[in-house]
């Protein structure tokens, strides 16, 4: 199931990317009018939020838009699709295997995006437990070799400089209340 | 006349080389504020306002002048070379300033925004001199329904932003309306979407977003790209110099953008984003280059830049003569000016005259200093650039995080840059563009508070109570007259693409 949203995101066809991003856009609305609304959006003394002037009008504008749009992007991506079945068809033969390892590739490409980005949701889930100095210097570590980095101690400078000047600058200097973590504060 | 030259030479003869030395101190460690990702002028200017408390009023004045200026220009530098815009007035300048990076002509790019944010800062500086009485009583005009019609008049730059890619701007322009209800109600204060989260009641700052959708979304983008180029240190060159030739070429957008920018500036809490969003809207919308805009087009760093300066000068305007601070950061210096025995008001323009002109003397040396500043300042920030990736990247992820946690000392803040980072990521990939995330976010607030408002004050008979509002109808007919420009645009477009097509 991954795979197959990844895929369709890899860019590799413009009209299956606008139709899983159609459907995207319409489930989320519907469960925003039929749901995140009317449970997340308090109406408050109904004397003061009577007629239009209610917290619930402008969202619900917003999500029937949103709906709107999410069906449009679907249908755009079903005529693109349409109108490129002929040619698909002609190059099916020829490139099949092709596409087949370029979608395989194109996924692996965005897993270390990913992987990227769930080093920062680690980082904000540990900040307050951690601390901010252990964090950064590991992060630091890793993303440099994530980003092609290869020599140990480039690394370990790079971590150590780096997170010495921003916590003497954020902490020390502004004053913000930094959680360092390694018991300093 | 006389009068006032003679109260502009007294003037003059109170600026000192303190006041001198002190601004261009202001101006750097302005930029320096500007840059990083998470501190901008209003953290610069209430940082140092206790050293101001020792100096006399003028060098003061001068010194959070300086931070101020150079604080709406820093966020420029890193939005035009890494992509990560220090603050939200600079979210106009990535969206052409970055790709003239890719295209290696950032230096064109930094020059473009030196000279229009100088040229707006000064531009602003003399309305500001000659005018602010004048534009005072223009702006104390503004009430709610006038807000709320400049918002949406403001929301149709998705229109122009997206050309080409409309139905898609418009899903993101309702993501970002999405992100800016979360909170708590303007009128009644009851919670919206925050789904008993606590940290969610004070909404999501404009700040993190605009991180998170651009120099997150980057990092992640960059991180794909190296997977899939294989190496890690792609070449970057920062290019030859602005030509004269070119900046003329951006001269009418520049003259503008100022203009535009003093005006909104002087509307107090329309903010420094709203100015330069307005302003590259303008320009796309009248440039010979229309279509090269969002591509990479010095013409709209230009538009951006020096609307977003010019809000300096446009601020003061409300605080000097009335006593209302135009933007968070005047609101700071508001409480300096009473330190220092000025009391912001009509009478401040008699009671204090020599005063007021060194201070408006003050903000116009601090744009000269700016710009001599910058002039020795490309010549390094550039270099940026240079660095290797495997460098760059983790130094961008980290400042990102440790910017966005000291906004408000919040890792909520920080978790939600991540989250809009990737969604910034796959909306990229499925060819969604996500500035108008961004601006409905910034605009969104405004207009829906004061939407509510006016539809309080006129208890549900809004259309009357729009339209018997001079300021408000004229913000409505340029409503429409955009609406229908920009449809006239994608119209155009489509055409051209079925006959490229074909």
């Amino acid at each position: 199931m991954i795979e197959k949203i990844l895929s369709r995101a890899a860019g590799i066809k413009r009209s299956t990317a606008d139709i899983a991003s159609g459907i995207v856009i319409t489930i989320l609305s519907i469960a925003l009018l039929a749901y995140g609304i009317p449970n997340g959006i308090s109406m408050g003394q109904a004397g003061i939020s009577k007629g239009a002037n209610n917290p619930r009008t402008l969202p619900y504008a917003v999500s029937t838009v949103f709906l709107v749009m999410g069906v449009l992007v679907l249908i755009t991506g079903i005529r693109k699709k349409i109108s490129e079945k002929h040619s698909v068809k002609a190059e099916a033969a020829q490139t099949g295997e092709n596409e087949s390892k370029q979608v395989k590739d194109e996924i692996s490409f965005m897993v270390i995006a990913f992987v990227v980005a769930a080093i920062g949701i680690a980082f904000a889930l540990l900040f307050r437990t951690v601390g901010y100095i252990p964090l950064n210097l590991i992060a630091m570590i890793l993303m440099y070799y994530l980003f092609g980095g290869t020599k140990w101690y480039e690394a370990v400078i790079l971590a150590v400089v780096f997170t010495g000047i921003m916590v003497g600058f954020f902490k020390y200097y502004l004053l913000i209340n930094i959680p360092l973590g390694l018991g300093i504060g | 006349m006389t009068g006032f030259f003679s109260a502009f030479s007294q003037g003059f003869g109170m600026i000192s080389w303190l006041s001198c030395g002190l601004s261009v101190v202001g101006v750097i460690v302005g930029i320096i504020f500007g840059a990083l990702p998470g501190l901008n002028a209003v953290t610069g200017v209430s940082v140092f306002l206790p050293v101001t408390f020792f100096l006399p009023p003028v060098p003061s004045i001068a010194f959070l002048m300086g931070l101020y200026v150079g604080g709406i220009y820093g966020g420029s530098i890193t939005a035009i070379l890494i992509n990560t815009p220090g603050t939200p007035a600079a979210a106009a300048t990535v969206l052409d300033g970055y790709q003239l990076t890719l295209q290696g002509k950032s230096r064109k790019a930094l020059d473009t925004a030196l000279y229009a944010s100088v040229f707006g800062g000064i531009v602003s500086c003399i309305i500001l001199t000659f005018c602010a009485p004048a534009l005072a009583s223009v702006a104390i005009k503004f009430g709610p329904a006038e807000y709320f019609t400049l918002g949406v008049f403001g929301m149709t730059i998705v229109a122009t932003l997206t050309t080409g890619n409309l139905v898609k701007g418009l899903a993101s322009a309702c993501i970002g309306l999405f992100l800016s209800f979360i909170g708590l109600d303007p009128v009644l204060g009851t919670t919206r979407l925050t789904f008993g989260k606590t940290e969610l009641l004070g909404g999501i700052s404009t700040v993190p977003a605009c991180i998170g959708i651009f120099a997150m979304t980057e990092v992640l983008l960059q991180a794909e790209r190296l997977m899939k180029e294989g190496k890690s240190d792609m070449a970057m060159t920062a290019g030859p110099k602005l030509t004269w030739r070119e900046f003329k070429s951006c001269l009418f957008s520049i003259a503008r953008g100022s203009i535009l920018g003093t005006i909104v500036g002087a509307i107090p809490a329309t903010g420094t984003a709203t100015a330069a969003f307005v302003s590259y809207n303008e320009a796309k919308r009248t440039s010979k280059n229309h279509e090269n805009f969002g591509k990479g087009e010095i013409e709209g760093v230009a538009a951006s830049e020096s609307s977003n300066n010019a809000v300096t000068g446009g601020a003061f305007i409300p605080l000097l003569t009335l006593g209302v601070p135009g933007d968070p950061t005047t609101a700071v210096m508001l409480g300096a000016l009473m330190v220092q025995g000025l009391t912001p008001g009509p009478s401040l323009f008699t009671r204090e005259a020599p005063t007021m002109n060194a201070l408006f003397i003050s903000l116009l040396i601090c744009n000269v200093i700016m710009l001599i500043v910058g002039i020795v300042g490309n010549r390094f920030y550039q270099n940026i650039i240079k660095i290797p990736k495997r460098i760059l990247q983790p130094i961008i992820f980290s400042l990102c995080i440790i910017g966005t946690f000291a906004i408000s000392n919040s890792s909520t803040d920080v978790l939600i840059m991540f989250i809009l980072g990737i969604l910034g990521y796959l909306m990229t990939k499925f060819g969604f563009p996500t500035t108008p995330i961004i601006l409905s976010m910034i605009l969104g607030n405004m207009t829906e508070n004061y939407l509510r408002l006016g539809l309080t004050v006129c208890r549900g008979n809004y259309w009357k109570y729009l339209t018997n509002k001079p300021i408000a109808v004229f913000f409505m007919i340029l409503t429409v007259l955009s609406l229908a420009f920009a449809a006239y645009r994608e119209i155009e477009t489509q055409k051209k693409r079925k006959t490229a097509q074909k």
